[in-house]
Parts: C-alpha cells; structure tokens; sequence
C-alpha cells in the first residue's frame, strides 16, 4: 500500500516519477531506417507509384476467324518473295518470339544445323528482332527507332511508308505488319532472286517505291491458295475478294499476335494485383533498385515497363548500320527516321520488360548475351562501352563491331545524363535487380513451341 | 519557426486499435507515433477538467459516477440533470467535432444511478472540395488526349455518433459501501481522423461501436480528518469497428489505352477487447488539508485484428493479431484549504505490446525455410515507460451567499517512451528501435455555482503531436496516417513527416441539481 511508505520514499518515488517523465522527453529519437520485409513491401509500392506501372487488363479476344488467318499467315514462308522465311522465321515461338540471334537474318537464310546462317551475299539485319510480348498491349512506339508510331495522335500511324499505308489498317501494330514484306533484307530479296523453288520472285523485281504493288503482289500469292481464300472470307465476309489487301492481312497477323503473345501474368503482375507473396525477397530488393537508386524506371516506365520513349545508352555498335550513319546505327537519331535534329544519335526505343528474361540477346542489336551483362553495362556504361568483350558476340557478327575510339567516343557523347556517372550498384543488387527481371516473366511464356501449326495453307515447311 | 512546424518523427507500420480511452484512465491508451487526437470521447461533464483532469487525489463531482458507477452514492443531493455541449477543433482546419451529452445522476434511498444521451457530429477533413485523395500521380508519356482515370464516386462518410450510458447501484450506507454496474453504448459512424489513415482511398465508410461495461466499488472511512476512500472497477470494454475503404487502384487498358480506376474495397477490422482492473485509494494527511491517493490500473487487451493503414510516407507493415498489458501506478497528492485547491499527480505507465503478422499463403524466408501459412512473418514487441505528471489549481471567489465563481487552471505533461523489438521472420532481421515525445496540455476553466444551477466552461489545449498530410492553409496535401482517438500502435520504421497541430477543446455544462 502506497499509504504505508515512509515520507521520505513517497517523496523518492516522486522525484523518480517526475525525473523518469523529463528525461525521456530530453532524450533524441534516431531514425533508423529498416528493411523488414512488410515494410519492404511498403516502401516498394510506394516507389513504384509514381511510375504508372499498373496492373494491366486483359486484351479483348480478337474475332477467332481473323486470329486463325493471322496465325496462318504469321507462319507461312508464302509472304516472303523467296518463300523461305516469314515472321514466325525472326519471331519464332520456339525462341519466345526472337530468333535467338543478335541480328536477325531475313531471306536469303542458310539453315545450319537449326541454326539460320546468312546466305550467300545475304547481310544482317541491322537490328534485334523486336520480342512481340508487349506488341498487343498497344505501344506508341514500333521498331527500335520507333519509326511507326501514333506520334500524331490516336489511330494516326506515323510509318516510313507515309500516304501509302492503307486505310484500312486497323491498329499500329498492324501498320508495323505491313512493312517487312516490302524490306528487302528481311522478307522480299534482292531483284533477280529466285524462291526455294527456282522460280522468279516476282515480288523481288518491284522497286522500293512500289510498296502499294508489293502488297499486291503478295495478296495475289497468298489468295491464290484456296485455303486461305475461305480463310479471309471467313474473316472479312463483308469484303468482297478483290477488295482485299495486304493490311486485311496484317490486321489478321496483328490480331494472333495479340491475343498469342500477350503475356502479363508475371509473378510481378501479380504482386501489382496485391499478392505481396508472389515476389521473392530478391526480387523485391531488386524491384526497389530498380524504381529507385538504380534510376531504371526513370525510362522502363509506365503499364509495359518501357515501349513510350527513346534513350541513348550507348550499346555498343556492331552490325552493317543503316540509314544515314550507316556503318553505325543512329537509331531514333537518324534523320532519314525522324527528321533533322528531332532525336541525337544512338538514341533507341526503350524496351519493354515483361518477360524479358527469355528475350536474349538484349538491346537493339543484341549486343549482350544475358541480362546479367545488360545490368553492368548499366551499372558502369562508359566502362562496359569502353572494355566491351567482342567475344559475347556470335562468331559471324564479331567483325562487324564497331569498338574504334571516335564510335566510343560518339555514343558516350550521346550517352544519357542519367547514365554519365556509374550508378554504383553492388554485386548483390545486380543479382537482385536480375531477379526482379525474371520475375516480370509469365510462366505461359517459358515454352510456346506448341502454337506453330503442324502446316500452313502454302504448305511450305512452319519454321 | 514557422507557425506549421514540420516534425519529423520515425513511424513506419501503423496498427492502432482505436477504443475510446478518454472517457477514463482505466482504459490505457497506447500510442507509438506523436498523433493527435481529436478530443471525441469527452463526453461527460467533468469538475476538474479544467485542473488537468486531476483525478487520484481529487474527487470529481461530474465525472466520478460515469467513470466509477458506485461513485454515484456520493451525491449530495437527489442528483442533477446535465447539458455539457462539447466543441473541439484540430488546428489547421484538420478536424473538429461537437457533441451534445444530456443526462442526469440521481438517487432514491439507497439507490443511485445515472443516464446520459449524447449525440455527436464530427467535421469531414474532406470538405470543401479540396483534392483530397488525388489519383496516383503517373508520369506517362501517353498521348495527352487520352483519359488518364475514370471516376470512383466516393463514399460518403457518416459523420454522426451516438452514445448511452446507464448506471444503476446501492449503497450500504452502514458498511460506507458502494456497488454499481454501468453500461456505456457508443455507436459509432465516423471516428476522428482515421480517414487519414488509408492514404489514396477515395473514402472510409466507418462503422461499428463499442460497449463498455463496469462493477464499481467503493468504500469510505469516515475518520474526523475526512474520509478515507477506496475504490475498484472491473471492466470490460469491446471495440469493434469496420473501415470499408474504397481505394481507386490504377490499372492500364490495352485496348483503349486508358488509365482506368478499378474500385476495390477493404474491409478493415479494427477489434480490440479489454479487461480491466483499477483500484483507488486516497486519504487526508492529517488535520492539513492536504489528502493523498494512489492508483493502481491493469489493462489486459486482446486485439483480435488490427486495421491495416496505408499511410503516405509511412511503411505500413499489414498487421493481424496482438495483445497488450498496460499498467498504471499512479500517486497523487492534494491541498484545499479555504478557497483554494491545488493538485499534483504522477503516474508511470509501463505497457508491453506484443503484434504480428501472419503469413497469408505459405511462404519462404531468406534462407528458404518454409514459414507456412498462418505463421508469424514479423514481430514486435513494445516497452512503453510512459509518464504523466499533472498539476491544478483552483481558486473559489464568494460572490454572495449562494453564488460562487470557481477559477482553475492546470497542465499535464504525457512523456511517451518506447523500444521496438522487430523480428522480421521472411527476411530473418531483428531490429531495435527507441522511441519518445512529448505532448503538453493547458487546462483552464471557470463555474459560476448557484443555488439552483451551475455554470462551467473548461477549454483545453493539447500540444507536442501533429497530423499528417496537412497543410498550413488547412489543405489535405497527402493522406496520411492519425490516430485520432485512443490507441495508436505502430511499429515505426520509416520517416512521418507530422505538421504540428493544437487540439482545442471548450466544454460547456450546465448542470442542474435535483433538491
């Protein structure tokens, strides 16, 4: 009992309670910032926020008849003058939806051991083939340079091919299906070409400016099969034959595209959707690098993680080029893309990252073999660019890299600001930050070879 | 310094169970971050209020019997009515209420009891028109034409409580003992501030109450220096509210390319059951006028579920279950002599918390070993060694034979002081963390006593705590993490930045004794 304490230890109690009550209102608070892996969590939404990477619905199914031509036509060599490659060839399902080389080879292919090898007086492509996950979700920006686009405005698709491409294109994406059917390099051949089965191709002795009458001559081959006559008259029932053109074609290839490779059902989309389970502790240490210190979402941004925006960060260059830089590869800064002083050089469209993990090789000429190599390139880019290991190439493509001191010293003239100081990132978070990369794969995505059909209505071999 | 100081405080995941404690010291508040508290549980009309709510010492004529039901015997009188209109203000247009209690004590014989009916309307933070809860800010380079978010209508917050309260007992006059039982019934649709607890939401629908029930007793010595008393309360107090949050959640459209909301609504439970046991003593000190007392309180609550906040800038850990032992040991010492009373008091509340989360979903720690579903993924353990020390005094001025102006004044200090033990059980971390501040009170007030009727105004101003997400021009700049009420734990581990704020409170009764 209180009652029983003797004056003096009430007044000792007293003066404990009341110094007790001053003191810790004197005492300092440290901050103490920690990483419990909820608060983890919370700190990572929070950094993700700002970055409109949201959730992503699903794509309305496209009508079955035209996905069904459009994978028809995805697969068949028949759309390539020489009837030996077709968008299935650099896009192949098998290789999730790339071809597994730096720079793609279009016609003209040797097949070397499953492997395509360039023919005889055939040339690389100068870029990746483009992986096509992210295509369906409707991207502002196509190619690495971005060169079909809706800069304009919604549904006005900005192409090379300008008033040519026809009316009737339905999305960008299908703007983007009509042009590599006119390119020389990766579907039509050279003039005086033969197809793999020593006839003429025809569409080959078109000159570059005849893309109205390449389309042509393309939609004459492909309807002259009666398979795929009934298909596009299933597809299109209110199009008479005559009235059909390359673009109902390419809005087919659009339509399978996006409703085959659309894939947003990542561990990563997942966790977007409030499951703070689907990530691991890796990844999500490697997500908040990846939003934060390691500035990567200051350009990978947005519900695709990239595909809105153009960045210089100095790949290497190799490859025969193209355009007006050609040896080199001014990408979005090449005039003859878009324009006099529009973009500086060696600026190229961001790239989308959901499933990039199966994409390799990375960057616009697949200049690195792993994503490993992609995060210290952008750990350190003036060193990586500096000391770049040609032996990460393909045999066939070393020669062509372009390591001499003035391309060095362009691309790191050119080179991001938020890229000019290396970012500084540990061993472990770049592991961490790989993590987080495959972590935006969909498990759907690992293994597409069963969408090929077994035949195609040309009944040319399916890639 | 500017008028909105920016404090900066460590917090980080917020729980709070959010029981009305005002309404008496035997429920314990437990608070981890500097919030403040809207003043929406003074309810009843207290005597000493504007004395620093001296209590341990000092017998308060209004608020004994609502607070220990068996105090009810001690009126002097049949009893009286009450009006004790009820006015708090958050400064920086943070908030405000007001409540309206009616009731009266009374008592027949050897019976007593009391009623009250109080209506209670708080001020939406919301109000006029200020973006309140503004979309997540995307910084997309989409074409600018394009919609970036469709509207979520928000729902409309209730604003109105009510409250009930009964109390019925009997008195052994021969024995100087007491016995009662009360019940206070408190519905309730909007508690102060915890809008701000879900930053992003588009609106809280709050609903649920609380009961409060407790056995009184007391017991007198009548000695010829005055009388020895003492007193206990078992009680048992049931929180239990709902937050239905409306968030927004962004989410991208491929085929229209739009930014949609998508409303999603959480259904926060809020649970919190205490029992708990206070026991009083206090005596004269000789022939002096002096008169000391001392308290002795355990809380033990169980907090069955916890809400899991989102607040701006704050790491909100998800919370499930919890539980708390909350003590207070209190003294206090009194001197009246003629018109004069002066008070001190000092309590030292030791209270330990223990909170976790649960693992929805088997899940995987660091190394790898499995944590299966339902298990503890994070721990914290809280050592609260809090104290208040309050001090007041009041004057009586003679008007005339029956009319007397009564001035008081009084200060409270609230030192709060913790340590954190966080296990993180997923990435097997443990942390320490300390943890203190300060909140001041100024307590003054005035009656005017008649006859047949008494006058009182009490006002009071809490200082040393803050609110998040407001501005100085009174705007809402983020959502932000309050606690408003009573308890707030949280285990902090990022920084809050709280703007300084003043809770005002005037309290007007009328109460009119029954002859």
């Amino acid at each position: 009992m209180i009652t029983l304490l003797t004056p003096s230890k009430r007044a000792a109690y007293f003066a404990a309670l009341t110094t007790l009550a001053f003191v810790a209102a004197c005492s300092d608070a440290p901050f103490v910032p920690v990483d419990s892996t909820p608060a983890l969590d919370a700190r990572l939404r929070q950094a993700i926020a700002p970055w409109g990477v949201v959730p992503i619905l699903p794509v309305n199914a496209p009508d079955p008849a035209l996905a069904s031509l459009g994978k028809m036509l995805f697969f068949d060599k028949v759309l390539s003058g020489n009837r030996d490659v077709s968008c299935a060839s650099c896009h192949s399902p098998a290789a999730h939806t790339g071809d597994d080389a730096s720079l793609a080879v279009g016609t003209g292919v040797i097949m070397n051991g499953g492997l395509r090898t360039l023919g005889t007086g055939r040339q690389f492509t100068p870029r990746n083939a483009p992986p096509l996950f992210s295509v369906g979700l409707k991207p502002f920006y196509m190619f690495w340079d971005g060169r079909v686009n809706e800069e304009l405005g919604p549904g006005r698709f900005n192409t090379p091919l300008g008033s040519a491409l026809p009316v009737g294109v339905s999305s960008l994406l299908a703007a983007q299906a009509m042009i590599p059917v006119t390119n020389r390099v990766e579907m039509r051949g050279n003039a005086g070409d033969r197809d793999v089965f020593g006839n003429v191709n025809e569409i080959a002795q078109l000159a570059d400016a005849q893309v109205a009458q390449i389309w042509s001559a393309v939609m004459h081959r492909v309807l002259a099969i009666p398979a795929y006559a009934q298909m596009f008259a299933a597809a299109y029932p209110s199009i008479p034959a005559d009235r059909l053109g390359f673009e109902h074609a390419a809005n087919a290839i659009a339509a399978f595209e996006t409703q085959t490779f659309t894939k947003t059902n990542s561990a990563f989309d997942r966790y977007l959707a409030r499951d703070d389970n689907a990530l691991s502790l890796d990844a999500k240490h490697g997500a908040l690098l990846f939003f934060t210190t390691a500035r990567c979402s200051s350009c990978h941004n947005g519900p695709l993680l990239g595909a809105q925006n153009f960045a210089s960060v100095a790949v290497p260059q190799l490859g025969p080029g193209t355009g007006g830089a050609t040896p080199l590869d001014a990408g979005r800064g090449d005039e003859t893309v878009s324009g006099p002083a529009r973009f500086p050089k060696f600026f190229f469209r961001v790239a989308p990252l959901r499933n990039v993990e199966l994409t390799a090789p990375y960057m616009h000429n697949g200049a690195y073999p792993s994503l490993e190599a992609v995060v210290r390139h952008y750990n350190n880019v003036d060193s990586a660019v500096k000391s770049y290991d040609v032996n990460q190439l393909p045999v066939a493509l070393r020669s062509s890299y372009h390591g001499d001191a003035t391309t060095i010293s362009a691309l790191l003239t050119s080179l991001d600001p938020r890229l000019q100081q290396p970012i500084r990132l540990t061993v472990d978070e770049q592991r961490q930050i790989v993590a987080f990369l495959k972590s935006l794969t969909d498990p759907s995505a690992r293994d597409l070879a069963g969408i090929a059909p077994a035949a195609v209505p040309s009944g040319l071999a399916v890639p | 310094m500017p008028v909105d100081r920016l404090r900066t405080s460590v917090a980080a995941l917020a729980l709070a169970t959010l029981a009305p404690a005002a309404l008496s010291a035997q429920l314990i508040q437990i608070k981890t971050l500097p919030i403040a508290e809207g003043d929406q549980w003074r309810i009843f009309p207290s005597a000493n209020a504007p004395m620093a709510d001296l209590s341990i010492s000092l017998a308060d004529s209004l608020l004994d019997p609502f607070v220990n039901p068996a105090k009810g015997s001690r009126l002097s009188d049949r009893g009286l009515f009450f009006g004790s209109p009820t006015f708090y203000s958050v400064s920086q247009n943070a908030g405000g209420g007001r409540t309206l209690p009616l009731g009266g004590v009374f008592r027949f014989g050897s019976m007593f009891g009391g009623f009250a009916l109080a209506l209670q309307e708080l001020d939406t933070i919301r109000g006029n028109g200020q973006v309140f809860f503004p979309p997540v800010a995307t910084p997309v380079a989409v074409d600018p034409a394009l919609p970036a978010t469709t509207t979520v209508t928000p729902t409309a917050p209730s604003r109105e409580n009510r409250f009930a309260f009964a109390s019925l007992g009997r008195s052994f006059s021969t024995r100087g003992l007491s016995v009662a039982g009360s019940v206070l019934w408190s519905g309730l649709r909007n508690i102060d501030g915890v809008d701000l607890l879900y930053t992003g939401s588009q609106g809280v629908n709050q609903h649920g109450g609380a009961l409060d029930a407790r056995l009184g007793l007391t017991k007198e010595w009548a000695t010829t220096r005055g009388a020895r008393t003492a007193e206990a309360i078992l009680l048992h107090n049931r929180f239990d509210m709902t937050h239905d949050v409306t968030w927004a959640d962004q989410v991208f459209d491929p085929n229209t390319r739009a930014f949609l909301n998508r409303p999603r609504i959480d259904h926060n439970l809020d649970k919190t059951n205490t029992w708990g046991l206070h026991l009083g003593y206090s005596q004269p000190l000789a022939d002096s006028g002096w008169r000391i007392g001392a308290i002795a309180t355990t809380n033990l609550a169980s907090h069955p579920k916890l809400p899991d906040y989102q607040i701006a800038q704050v790491m909100v850990i998800p919370w499930d279950p919890g539980h708390t032992a909350a003590y207070d040991l209190g003294l206090g010492i009194s001197k009246s002599r003629g018109p004069t009373t002066l008070g001190v008091e000092a309590i030292f509340e030791p209270i330990a918390t223990h909170t976790w989360g649960e693992a929805h979903g088997a899940t995987q720690s660091a190394s790898g070993a499995a944590i299966p579903d339902g298990a503890k993924t994070t721990e914290n353990q809280f050592r609260f060694s809090n104290a208040i020390l309050r001090a007041g005094a009041g004057h009586d001025l003679l008007l005339s034979s029956d009319q007397a102006l009564r001035l008081q004044a009084g200060v409270e200090l609230r030192s709060i002081t913790y340590g954190l033990d966080q296990t993180d059980h997923i990435a097997e971390t443990q942390r320490h963390q300390n943890e203190h501040w300060v909140e001041w009170t100024r307590t003054w007030g005035l009656s005017f006593r008649f006859s047949d009727l008494e006058m009182r105004y009490a006002g009071r101003s809490v200082t040393g705590t803050g609110r998040p997400g407001i501005t100085q021009n009174g705007g809402v700049f983020f959502a932000a993490g309050d606690a408003l009420t009573s308890n707030f734990l949280a285990a902090p581990s990022g920084p809050l930045t709280l703007t300084d704020v003043r809770v005002t409170t005037h309290q007007f009764s009328i109460s009119v004794p029954l002859r």
